[in-house]
């Protein structure tokens, strides 16, 4: 384990615990959010325990990303803003896209095996709903600033995450070829990881601010 | 030597790919900021509207009760006090009729002035109701108020109107009367004017009203905004008139008006 590593579950830990602190306050949303990050602290924690147990944590990332959609599909779909259309669309994609992840591993035994293209799907139908909810907040008639809007900055972590990760992934048999790109390549992956994961933190405190002035208004 | 040449190629793709999508994903972050910025000024614009239209309309609400006021005033000047003053005057001709013709001085001083009394109520009225202002018109209205002030006051004033004055809504007119009310009053009560021009006239399909008088004058900077030329200001915001000023101290002053 690197430094990297260790500041990604410390984060995880810290937005777990922020999350959770805060959780009767949040938005439905927002409450997603929380538990994505407990989600993703327990997965990660449980992977690190198979990696070294097993030397392979492919069975846990094959459960976690079906956990791990459903969770950003209900932050989306819970969003205030919310259209009918983006959540027939969000209940649709979490049952296609568990059905596929699960006779992926029941039909093909791939269950000790970790599919780049589940990644690959899984992001580019995120950034759909982030897409979207960006159009929806450009639709909003209430005037808020971009910045106090929680779901602005969960859009913008998943926004250039995902499209990150996306690229990353589309490209990750290219980028194995070259041992020293594909070195610097996950390191500044791994830093963008981090600074996903602290904008969310960020995002939970923006959404309590206007949560807390709504209340006062 | 294949294998390398298309992993390089796909390098390219990669890279390029990945410049692509930097520049797709700035693009999206600006035009959010952009817009929520165009937003933002709609919003401060459409405020700034609802704002003036809200101060309008309460500008407007007590200018209507100020106007209320004064004719339920003339009302009352007419229908009370005027009768009373009629009925002492028959009374004082009863009088007349039962003392000697040598002891009636005194009573036909009485008279008069019971005369005089029943005029001034009459000339209130008129210029209380605005009736006269939308029966005969500014024009006419404004000649009849000279002509008194000419007799009252002693102040040599000068009435120029034009001819082909554009016509004024009624609104408007009574508008235009007060506000002429106002600057006369004013200037009788604080100018010292011995001369006063009075202006009428057509300029750019909008009528000009011009009062200017060889008065004290003021500073117009220094001048606090009182009552009076708030009401002025109101007035003209109201029906979309401009108003200047223009005065020095010890060289008269002059205020133009045009509806």
């Amino acid at each position: 384990m690197n430094f990297l590593n260790y500041a990604y579950f410390l984060l995880l830990f810290i937005g777990t615990l922020i999350g959770f602190r805060y959780f009767n306050s949040l938005s439905t949303s927002f409450k997603f959010l929380a538990l994505l990050f407990l989600a993703t602290a327990l997965d990660e924690y449980i992977a690190y325990y198979f990696e070294v147990k097993y030397g392979n944590n492919s069975p846990i990332y094959n459960i976690f990303i079906i956990i791990q959609y459903a969770l950003i599909g209900g932050i989306y779909f819970y969003s205030p803003l919310a259209g009918k259309y983006i959540k027939y669309f969000i209940v649709i994609t979490i049952i296609a896209f568990t059905f596929i992840c699960i006779y992926r591993i029941v039909h093909f035994n791939k269950l000790w095996t970790f599919s780049l293209k589940l990644l690959q799907i899984e992001s580019a139908l995120i950034l759909v709903m982030v897409l979207n909810s960006f159009w929806q907040i450009i639709r909003d008639k209430a005037v808020i600033s971009l910045h106090h809007r929680g779901i602005f900055w969960v859009n913008m972590a998943f926004l250039f995450f995902q499209s990150i990760a996306l690229l990353i992934w589309s490209f990750y048999d290219v980028l194995v070829c070259k041992s020293e790109l594909y070195f610097i390549t996950m390191n500044i992956f791994s830093s963008i990881n981090l600074l996903f994961y602290s904008t969310l933190i960020a995002a939970i405190f923006v959404e309590l601010n206007s949560i807390k002035n709504k209340d006062i208004a | 030597v294949n294998t390398i040449e298309y992993t390089d190629q796909d390098l390219l793709i990669f890279f390029l790919t990945g410049t692509l999508m930097f520049m797709i994903l700035s693009f999206i972050v600006v035009f959010m900021f952009v817009f929520e910025n165009k937003k933002k000024q709609e919003h401060i614009k459409e405020k700034r509207l609802m704002n003036e239209q809200f101060k309008t309309e309460i500008i407007k609400t007590e200018m209507d009760v100020r106007e209320a006021n004064l004719k339920e005033i003339a009302r009352e000047l007419h229908d009370n006090i005027g009768q009373l003053v009629t009925q002492m005057k028959l009374h004082h001709m009863k009088i007349a009729k039962l003392i000697p013709e040598n002891k009636a001085e005194l009573l036909n001083e009485g008279e008069e002035i019971v005369n005089h009394i029943i005029e001034e109520i009459r000339r209130l009225t008129t210029n209380f109701n605005g009736n006269d202002v939308l029966i005969n018109g500014l024009e006419s209205a404004i000649a009849k108020d000279v002509d008194r002030l000419r007799s009252v006051t002693g102040i040599f004033i000068n009435l120029e109107i034009s001819e082909n004055n554009p016509l004024l809504t009624h609104e408007k007119n009574i508008f235009a009367f007060r506000m002429y009310q106002e600057i006369i009053n004013n200037t009788i009560k604080h100018a010292d004017a011995t001369l006063i021009t009075i202006e009428l006239m057509p300029c750019n399909s909008k009528l000009c009203l011009i009062i200017s008088d060889n008065g004290v004058g003021f500073d117009v900077k220094k001048i606090q905004r009182g009552s009076g030329l708030s009401n002025l200001e109101d007035r003209c915001a109201l029906i979309n008139a401009k108003m200047k000023i223009d005065s020095k101290p010890g060289e008269g002053t002059c205020i133009a008006i045009v509806i």
